[in-house]
């Protein structure tokens, strides 16, 4: 049949048009298709890394040496000693443990198992410093020979301190060498530290049956260890955003698909009739016409999958080297690319088939003579517009006839908005809101974690030092658990502010995090039930002030109150807050960090962060400003015949402007303005569901510098537009009218 | 009877209103003929074309093509009908702008049980030079002309024309109606043209005058003379 050229024909010289809308839905297969893809193929890899290398469920930390049977036994659990040690060299933080032969096995990435003398490292560190596998590294003035690259399973996340939120390769490390090396250089340990595999059924019991025999000072479940969950949620948040960010731009361009296509078959009316008139049927005229959203659909997702693609393995490896996570299998994801390829199939179809059914309905003498687009939806004229001055009169009758269009074009700015506050605000949350709380909120530049809870009288606490005393509980009826520090009232360490910025005084009352006051749904006044880790212990608090930390599920109170509560001497105290350096005998201190520390990491791994934004902003106005284009694109066409006579009238460019299209400045607005309390409210809720069943708490707040930047953009985009559109404006001749009486 | 109409009319109700557009209408047109539809705006020429042509369906009265009643047809029929009885030309050609000049008529010929040669129809429509060019880029009478070699190609029994020359100068007027009489002596085409211009109706072998969608006057014209010679 050669009517079926007609489509194809008419998107060659409609190309801009059509071009917009197959790029809106390559789009949405392409986000698609690349994050199901390289999700997908994180998700696998990572299942297989655990199962395989047997991740743990636990580990925890003793002062004595475990009878390792007797736990195995009475609990029915596998149990492995790691030996550990951490040296220090140069700025750089070396945590060394032995290879284990049952639990947390690492995987060789690159090169092979170290004998006597070598090492593994892990990749970031690896990568970081530029290593070669046979190169020498000096441990604790020790020669090895680095044998390759070594992935741990509990540490997905590397991280130093169980506290730290970015990953810092250039300062902290983790290297896996032999027992019998580890024994060599660190022949005295004092600390044990042991993975567990294996359900506890009452992990209290558990807890406090090792605690009696063998003094525990750290225990931590699977569910609750930073350096998995967090790898685990932001690989589960992804997932979370990949549908419903597709779908939306799926059914923003099927949308406008409708608008175009019921545009293509108004003016193509008299044609379509001559069809029926040659003897054409409806099924015929159907069959051909449907070849627009066939094609809008093949070229579209076609090409869409195909980047999302091509794209998803380097997006999926640079996942991997954020998390250090390997690669241990390749597949091919049929069930997404199905997807990506249906999912538009089925809006794409639907809108041409609606858009061909209006049309269908009219008899074929009305398709010949034509209908007044007015027919096809008739509107109530609205008397108010009558108040105003011309222009805008003629502005909001056009903006309130093309009512769905606008609407769309709202809906358009409102999600480009919300994309694009999406990225700024990961940005802003975890790195400024950090930075800040570092500045505002923790004073101190160093922390020492002790080795047990005393009066310390090996130490000397000078005036630029703050001890404090701390506790970990879970909270009941949930997976979260708080931190609670018994701090000194007036802390120069820890300052405290509400909402509005007042200081908060510590006393016998618990203070907690926004964050974690949000994650527990808990107010000011109100009460939660916690129980020690270790003892089991429960106790109800009720909560007395909520204080602004951007950070964290930690609560406080005064020092010699928690004391008295907690069951411990006045005096005693687990750690330090200081400005200065302080020297305390090694065998104390359990864990030690800098601020300085934490804050370069978290500059150095803004860059990382960054390119993800970046992604996400330029996807943000790519649709904004494709979205824009068409719609506007179609009103100029549309209007040719008005134009012309605006014009033939004596009305400059940019008058006409403002009245065919000055109502897209009110939807832009009205897009942009619901656009950021909306994106609060996604991102808030995202959180919130990816976060529910694990030990993590942030409050994502939106700054107006990332409000301001994304007007910015948004703006430029628009105004950009504008400049195209009116160039198309300026070409319309008044000559149209003529042309367009004829036809 | 090539052409039978008993009572034809055509109402058109707008809330309590009723426009009688035809109003029992009665004729009956020979095989081979040429006939000419007069009448003042809004008398129902263009009403009694779409339902000779089964684009529209009347309200009372019966029409039989070829022996054929059409009023009595459901959609899929007419559909039959106009593919393998009638060519349409219009005022405003209604080319397809999606295909050439080759495939517009094509189009037509690949719906036809017997068409004729579409490049024999294109010359002798004189179009054939522009044979790969689009609509847009033709003059109006070159469309026309092409719109004529449309509905020609199929070889149809009735060649239905609603102001084929209105849109049109008069060279360009002279030479479509030269090209419909060459049709029809050529193919035994029975035609039907809708005009306004009264000297057209010379060249026909009979004329029907509307008014007020009645039939006010079927006339023989005696005098018939060629479309060479019709002058205005
Ligand atoms: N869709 C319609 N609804 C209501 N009335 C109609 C419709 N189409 C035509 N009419 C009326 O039917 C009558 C005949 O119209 P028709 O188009 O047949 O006239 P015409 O003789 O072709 O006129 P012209 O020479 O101007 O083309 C007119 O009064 C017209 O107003
Ligand atoms: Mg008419």
């Amino acid at each position: 049949m050669v009517i079926k050229k007609i489509p194809l024909r008419t998107i060659k010289r409609d190309f801009l048009q059509f071009f917009s809308i197959i790029l809106l839905v390559a789009i949405a297969s392409m986000t698609y298709t690349l994050f199901a893809v390289s999700m997908e193929d994180i998700g696998r890899n990572y299942e297989m890394f655990k199962r395989d290398y047997v991740q743990e469920d636990g580990y925890f930390i003793t002062s004595k040496e475990v009878d390792e049977s007797l736990l195995k036994d009475k609990f029915e659990i596998d149990l492995e000693e790691r030996l550990f040690y951490e040296t220090q060299q140069d700025g750089i933080t070396l945590r060394i443990f032995s290879i284990s032969d049952k639990i947390n096995k690492p995987y060789i990435g690159v090169g092979k198992m170290p004998e006597e003398g070598e090492v593994l490292l892990d990749p970031s560190f690896f990568k970081a410093h530029q290593y070669q596998t046979n190169d020498e590294i000096t441990i604790s003035g020790q020669k090895f020979k680095v044998s390759g690259i070594g992935y741990l399973p509990d540490y997905i996340y590397i991280i130093k301190n169980d506290q730290d939120f970015l990953p810092d390769p250039e300062h902290f490390g983790v290297v896996m060498m032999l027992k019998s090396d580890v024994q060599k250089l660190f022949p005295a340990p004092h600390v044990h530290y042991y993975s567990y595999k294996g359900k506890v059924d009452n992990i209290e019991d558990f807890k406090g049956f090792i605690n009696s025999n063998w003094g525990l000072l750290k225990f931590v479940e699977r569910d609750q260890n930073p350096r998995i969950i967090y790898t685990e949620m932001k690989v589960e948040n992804a997932k979370r955003i990949t549908l419903p960010i597709s779908l939306f731009i799926i059914i923003v361009s099927s949308f406008i698909l409708f608008i175009v296509m019921r545009r293509v078959i108004n003016t193509m009316h008299a044609e379509i009739g001559t069809l029926y008139s040659m003897g054409y049927t409806q099924k015929d005229v159907f069959k051909v016409f449907m070849r627009f959203p066939l094609y809008i659909w093949l070229f579209g997702s076609v090409i869409g999958i195909l980047l999302g693609y091509v794209e998803a393995y380097p997006f999926a490896e640079f996942y991997r080297s954020y998390f250090t996570l390997p690669k241990l299998t390749s597949f091919f994801p049929w069930q997404h690319v199905f997807v990506a390829l249906l999912l538009p199939a089925i809006f794409i179809f639907l809108s041409g088939y609606f858009a061909l059914r209006n049309f269908f309905r009219l008899t074929i003498v009305q398709m010949l003579h034509g209908i007044d687009e007015i027919k096809f939806g008739k509107l109530p004229t609205i008397k108010f517009f009558d108040r105003f001055e011309f222009k805008t009169r003629i502005m909001l009758k056009y903006g309130w006839r093309h009512f769905a269009r606008e609407l769309i074009l709202i809906v358009g700015i409102l999600f480009s908005t919300i994309l694009m506050m999406y990225g700024m605000t990961a940005k802003d949350s975890i790195i400024v809101a950090i930075e800040k709380a570092y500045n505002e909120n923790f004073r101190y530049n160093y922390l020492y974690m002790l080795n047990s809870t005393s009066e310390h009288p090996e130490i000397n606490l000078q005036d630029f030092a703050e001890p404090y005393n701390l506790l970990a509980f879970d909270v009941e009826g949930t997976k979260a658990s708080i931190m609670i520090y018994g701090i000194k009232s007036n802390s120069d360490m820890i300052k405290l502010y509400d909402e509005r910025g007042n200081e908060i005084s510590v006393s016998d009352q618990l203070i907690i995090s926004k964050p974690f006051a949000n994650k527990l749904g808990v107010n000011e006044g109100d009460e939660i039930k916690i129980k020690n880790k270790f003892t089991g212990q429960e106790y109800t608090l009720k909560v007395y002030k909520v204080a602004d930390l951007p950070v964290g599920n930690n609560g406080y109170m005064e020092l010699e109150n928690f004391n008295r509560l907690f069951g411990y001497d006045s005096g005693e105290y687990v750690g330090i807050f200081s400005k200065e350096k302080i020297d305390i005998p090694e065998s104390s201190v359990f864990e030690s960090y800098t601020k300085s520390e934490l804050l370069t990491t978290i500059k150095a791994s803004a860059e990382d962060l960054s390119k993800t934004i970046g992604v996400m902003a330029l996807i943000a106005a790519i649709l904004a400003l494709l979205i824009v284009y068409v719609l506007s694109t179609l009103t100029i066409n549309e209007n040719k015949k008005n134009i012309g006579i605006l014009k033939m009238l004596g009305y400059k460019e940019n008058s006409i402007f403002k009245m065919v299209l000055g109502f897209n400045y009110i939807s832009f607005l009205a897009g942009f303005i619901t656009g950021i309390p909306l994106s609060k409210l996604t991102m808030d809720s995202l959180m919130n569901t990816a976060t529910k069943d694990i030990d993590f708490a942030m409050s994502l707040d939106l700054s107006i510098n990332s409000v301001l930047s994304t007007f910015i953009i948004l703006l430029v985009v628009f105004l950009l537009l504008r400049f195209l559109v009116r160039a198309k404006i300026a070409k319309v001749m008044p000559v149209e009218i003529l042309r367009q009486q004829v036809d | 009877m090539f052409v039978k109409a008993e009572k034809v009319s055509k109402i058109y109700r707008l809330g309590k209103n009723e426009t009688r557009a035809l109003n029992e209408v009665s004729f009956e047109l020979e095989r081979g003929k040429i006939y000419t539809v007069i009448g003042p705006s809004g008398s129902g020429k263009t009403t009694l074309f779409n339902i000779l042509g089964g684009l529209d369906r009347a309200e009372e009265g019966k029409i039989f093509v070829d022996n054929k009643e059409i009023t009595a047809m459901d959609q899929r029929r007419l559909a039959d009908y106009r593919r393998d009885y009638v060519g349409f030309v219009f005022q405003f050609y209604n080319l397809i702008n999606g295909l050439t000049v080759y495939e517009n008529v094509l189009a037509s010929a690949a719906l036809s049980k017997n068409p004729l040669d579409v490049d024999m129809v294109l010359k002798m429509m004189d179009v054939y030079s522009e044979r790969d060019k689009f609509p847009f880029e033709l003059s109006g009478g070159q469309q026309q002309r092409v719109a004529i070699a449309r509905a020609v190609v199929k070889n149809p029994v009735l060649i239905l024309c609603d102001e084929p020359t209105g849109a049109l100068d008069y060279e360009s007027s002279k030479l479509v109606l030269k090209l419909l009489e060459d049709v029809n002596r050529q193919f035994g085409t029975t035609i039907l043209i809708i005009t306004h211009n009264l000297a057209i109706s010379r060249m026909a072998d009979a004329t029907l005058r509307l008014r007020s969608g009645r039939l006010v006057e079927f006339s023989e014209n005696s005098q018939k003379i060629s479309a060479q010679e019709v002058t205005w």
